[in-house]
Formats: C-alpha cells, sequence, structure tokens
C-alpha cells in the first residue's frame, strides 16, 4: 500500500524527524541555561500535561470523524438542488458556524448537558461529551462548507458530459463529481483538522467548570494543584512542552495528510491543491 | 440497408426555459449513415435541440424517434438514450481527473461492466483510431485544445453509439488544431456513421454534409441538401446568414 513512498522521500522524511527532536532538545537546553527548569515542578506537572494531551487526542479522535462526516452530509446537501436539505443544512451552518466555540461549549454544557445527563452520571466526563459534541458541529460546518466548495469545483460540462456517455446520477456523483470535490477539498480539510486539534483545548474550561461548579472533587483538584505555586519563570516550561505537545500532534496529521494528497495528485487539478 | 424509419426522427420539438421559447417547433429526420450539419445564429436554440435529442433536457412537447423508438415519452430510461446518441461539446469537458484511456472507458466499465483490462485494451484501440496512441495514459490538462478533443471523439465512440452529435467541436480550438478534429470527424462519417453537426466550417459543411438545417429564433427557416443550401440558399435570411459566415 505504501509502495509510492519512494526512498529518497523516507530520507528526507526521517532528516526532518532528525531536525525535529534536535529543535525540540535545543529548546529544552535553552529553557535551562534561562533558570526556567525546576526539577521538582517538572516532575509534578508533565504527567499532568501528558494526561491533558491524552484528554486532547481523545477529543480529537471522536471530533475528526464526527465533523468530517456530517460536514461531508452538509457540504452535499447544500451542493444539491433538494430544497428542503439546502435549507435545513444552511441554516445549520450560519448557526454553528457563527457562533464562536468557546460560547457553544459553555451552551452544551448549561443547556445540553442538564438536558442528557442521567442520574448518577460523571458530570466531568458527559461534560467532556457534549463539548466534544459541540466542537464536532461547529467543525462539521466549516467542513461541510469546505466540501461544498470542493463538489461546486466540478465544472457543470463535466457533469453534463458523464450524462451523455450514459452514467446515471449516481454514477456521475460516484465516478466524476466525488473524485474531483475529494482532491480540491482535501488542502482546506487539513487546515481545518490541525484547528480542530487546537481548539479541543477549549474544553479545559469545562474542566474548571465542573470542579467550581459540579463541586465533586475540589479537595483532589486542590492537592494536584497545591505543589505548584505559580511562578512565571518556572511555568514557562509548560507552556513550551504544551506547545511541542500540539505541534507533533499537529506535524503527524499533516504530514499524512500531505501524503494522501500527493498520492492523488493529478495535473490540472493540483491548481487548487 | 434499407431500413423503413430514419435513424433520427424529431417531430414539432418544443422547448422554454421559464418564459424564454427556445424551441417553436423543429421538426427533422436523418437516415442511417447521413450526416447533417445545423447552422444558425447564436441563441438560435442549436445545442437545446441537441440536448433534446440525446435527452439531456426533455422536450416540452413533440417526439423524437431514435432508431424507430420513441424515446421522449418516458418509455425508455434517458440512460439508454444517451448510450446510443454520443454527444461532442464545444469544451471538449473530458474528466480532469482521469487519464485520456481511462476517459474513453469509463462508460465501458461502469456502465457495460467490462473488466479493466479488456476495456484499456478497447480505449487504447479507439486512441489509436483518432491518433493519439502517445497519449494513452495523459491526463487532460496536459494535452492540447485538438487532442482533447478527439479523445472526447474516441470516448463518444466507446459506447459503440448508432449517433454521434456535435456541438460546435472546433470553434474552442486554436486554429491550427481545427483540421485535425475535422479530419477525425469526416474519416468517421466516411465510415458511415450517423452524425448532427452543429457547426460554422462550411467547408466540412459542403464537403460531408448530406443536409443543412438553418435554425433561427427556434425554427427551421430552410433546410435541404447541405452543398444547395449553402450555395444558393431560396430565403434571405438564410442568404444573409451564409454569407456572413463566409465572411
Ligand atoms: N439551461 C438554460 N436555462 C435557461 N436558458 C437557457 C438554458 N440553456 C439555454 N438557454 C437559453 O436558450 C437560448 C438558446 O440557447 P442555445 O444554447 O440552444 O443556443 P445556440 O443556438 O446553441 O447558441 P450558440 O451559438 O451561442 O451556442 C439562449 O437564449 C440561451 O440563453
Ligand atoms: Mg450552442
Amino acid at each position: 500500500m505504501f509502495g509510492w513512498v519512494r526512498s529518497r522521500a523516507l530520507y528526507v522524511e526521517i532528516a526532518r524527524f532528525l531536525v525535529l527532536i534536535a529543535v525540540i532538545l535545543g529548546v529544552i537546553w535553552l529553557l535551562g541555561s534561562l533558570g526556567h527548569l525546576d526539577l521538582p515542578f517538572i516532575i509534578t506537572v508533565l504527567p499532568l500535561i501528558f494526561q491533558g494531551a491524552a484528554i486532547t487526542l481523545a477529543a480529537t479522535a471522536f471530533i475528526l470523524p464526527v465533523a468530517l462526516g456530517v460536514g461531508f452530509l452538509v457540504g452535499w446537501a447544500r451542493f444539491s438542488r433538494n430544497p428542503l436539505a439546502y435549507w435545513v443544512t444552511t441554516l445549520f451552518v450560519e448557526i454553528f458556524r457563527g457562533t464562536p466555540q468557546l460560547v457553544l461549549v459553555l451552551a452544551a454544557f448549561f443547556i445540553g448537558l442538564p438536558l442528557v445527563a442521567p442520574a448518577g452520571a460523571n458530570p466531568q466526563v458527559l461534560a467532556f461529551w457534549v463539548g466534544s459534541f459541540a466542537l464536532a458541529l461547529h467543525s462539521a460546518a466549516y467542513q461541510g462548507e469546505i466540501f461544498r466548495a470542493g463538489f461546486q469545483s466540478v465544472p457543470t460540462g463535466q457533469i453534463e458530459a458523464a450524462h451523455a456517455v450514459g452514467l446515471d446520477s449516481w454514477q456521475t456523483m460516484k465516478e466524476v463529481i466525488l473524485p474531483q470535490a475529494f482532491r480540491v477539498s482535501l488542502p482546506p480539510l487539513g487546515n481545518e483538522f490541525a484547528n480542530v486539534v487546537k481548539d479541543s483545548s477549549i474544553l479545559g474550561f469545562l474542566g474548571v467548570l465542573c470542579i467550581v461548579l459540579c463541586s465533586r472533587d475540589l479537595a483532589g483538584w486542590g492537592r494536584q494543584i497545591a505543589p505548584l505555586t505559580f511562578n512565571v519563570n518556572t511555568a514557562v516550561f509548560s507552556w513550551v512542552v504544551i506547545a511541542i505537545v500540539y505541534f507533533i500532534i499537529i506535524y503527524v496529521m499533516s504530514t499524512i495528510m500531505l501524503a494522501v494528497e500527493r498520492r492523488l495528485r493529478v495535473p490540472g487539478l493540483e491548481a487548487a491543491l | 440497408m434499407s431500413s423503413s424509419h430514419p435513424m433520427i426522427k424529431a417531430e414539432n420539438i418544443h422547448k422554454s426555459y421559464d418564459s424564454l421559447r427556445v424551441l417553436k417547433g423543429v421538426s427533422l429526420s436523418v437516415d442511417k449513415g447521413d450526416v447533417l450539419v445545423i447552422v444558425g445564429p447564436s441563441g438560435s436554440g442549436k445545442s437545446t435541440l441537441l440536448r433534446c435529442i440525446n435527452l439531456l433536457v426533455y422536450p416540452d412537447s413533440g417526439s423524437i424517434w431514435i432508431d424507430g423508438i420513441l424515446t421522449t415519452h418516458h418509455e425508455v430510461r434517458p440512460e439508454w438514450v444517451r448510450e446510443k446518441v454520443a454527444m461532442v461539446f464545444q469544451s471538449f469537458n473530458l474528466f480532469s481527473h482521469l487519464r485520456a484511456v481511462d476517459n474513453v472507458t469509463l462508460g465501458l466499465r461502469k456502465i457495460k461492466g467490462i473488466n479493466p483490462e479488456e476495456a484499456r485494451e478497447a480505449g487504447i484501440h479507439l486512441l489509436k483510431s483518432v491518433g493519439l496512441e502517445d497519449k494513452i495514459d495523459e491526463y487532460p490538462a496536459n494535452l492540447s485544445g485538438g487532442q482533447q478533443q478527439r479523445v472526447a471523439i474516441a470516448r463518444a465512440l466507446a459506447m459503440n453509439p448508432k449517433v454521434v452529435l456535435f456541438d460546435e467541436p472546433t470553434s474552442a480550438l486554436d486554429p491550427e488544431f481545427i483540421s485535425e478534429v475535422l479530419d477525425v470527424m469526416t474519416r468517421l462519417a466516411n465510415e458511415g456513421m450517423t452524425m448532427i453537426v452543429v457547426t460554422h466550417e462550411i467547408g466540412f459543411a459542403k464537403g460531408v454534409a448530406d443536409h443543412l438545417v438553418f435554425l433561427e429564433g427556434g425554427r427551421v427557416l430552410e433546410e435541404g441538401g447541405a452543398r444547395e443550401v449553402i450555395e444558393s440558399p431560396r430565403r434571405r435570411r438564410t442568404q444573409e446568414f451564409m454569407s456572413k459566415i463566409l465572411g
């Protein structure tokens, strides 16, 4: 399946990875020499950060497929001539694209959560799910627009030619419209995926809200936080690590997206890529 | 050879877009193996008439028969009609994501269910017949206009149609590429293909066409033998039009 990865491309990839590692080590050395490294702080904060990274990955793993699926259907409906599908999805896009993610996530928490919460459920976990769902719908609105533009980029002459060959509407969609719409949509989709990863940080607000409002585990939270007496000098370290974690996740993702784009590249359609 | 019915017969075709009446009762008939050229000013309904014949659009009223089969009254699927009546467009309309040979064989693979290897053989054969044996795996963006239009002709022939419609096949081409396309069309006509060609290439019309129809304002203003209508049109409007396109 990966036979298309030429050995030269593989070397370039390995070289880039080594440079990346070197940069990270350099940053750590720089932090140390500037006095931002404080071992007890690091030992306390690193597990918290990796826990956060795991939550980010979990949120992304939920949001991306949901948003991709819904976004694809929304884009298709906005491209179609079915008036009902068109108006419903247009309303959806206008609402979810025009509202800041923070507002959506808070609305999910204050309005959505009480509606869906079964008795005895862990509010912190539920908050995560309704928050992720709100973010998924927000991204779906954007991805819907990306797919709509992709669908509309296919010249009507080619659709007519497909019919003239004898393909029915479904075959025309599958053989002519989708392959081109998908290629044109890939680069903006890659950007949107990176946004999804970064925007999942908004879910962190829900963690804080939960701790304050759900009044469950305040003491536990205090115990975790207590050793981290705030000190800008040492806190810089955690911000750098968080930035690196985000960078790695997004780097891996965009490398995969780029490989897919290269694999599907076709002369004449690459202007859009 | 002598069949009792024409290959294409259209009777009293009407077509409007909203309040715009484009075709106002057009009738024509093309025998098997004949070439009909349609000329007429811009907006006279030439493209609309071709689209009605392969049911890319449905006429509002009137009847069309393809090889004796009535197609306009929803007794046959439009896809069936389009397999029998192929079309070549002014702007080529090749599928950008497919190589030349895959453009040609899409219908064979997806409609007739022919396996890819066999389809490719057939596609290569068709591309050779339009002089493109060295462009088989090229993408449309890497082909000249004349080459793209020849691929489009090969694509039209792939489904083994009874009729090929050409909608101004050379008017988007740079002058240097026009003759290579007209040559292919001429050969196709000589091989006995039934064709309807919208074109203002008067040399082609005189040399290849059997009949000519002059369309204006959605009506057939004059028709007859191609050479006869071009050289000695009977109506004044036709005379004016002919002298204009003859330059
Ligand atoms: N899908 C459509 N919707 C609305 N109006 C249309 C449509 N297709 C064609 N028309 C109109 O119908 C009229 C006839 O168009 P048509 O394309 O058949 O003319 P034509 O003779 O092929 O002209 P040209 O030489 O410019 O190609 C034009 O006024 C055109 O604007
Ligand atoms: Mg036209």
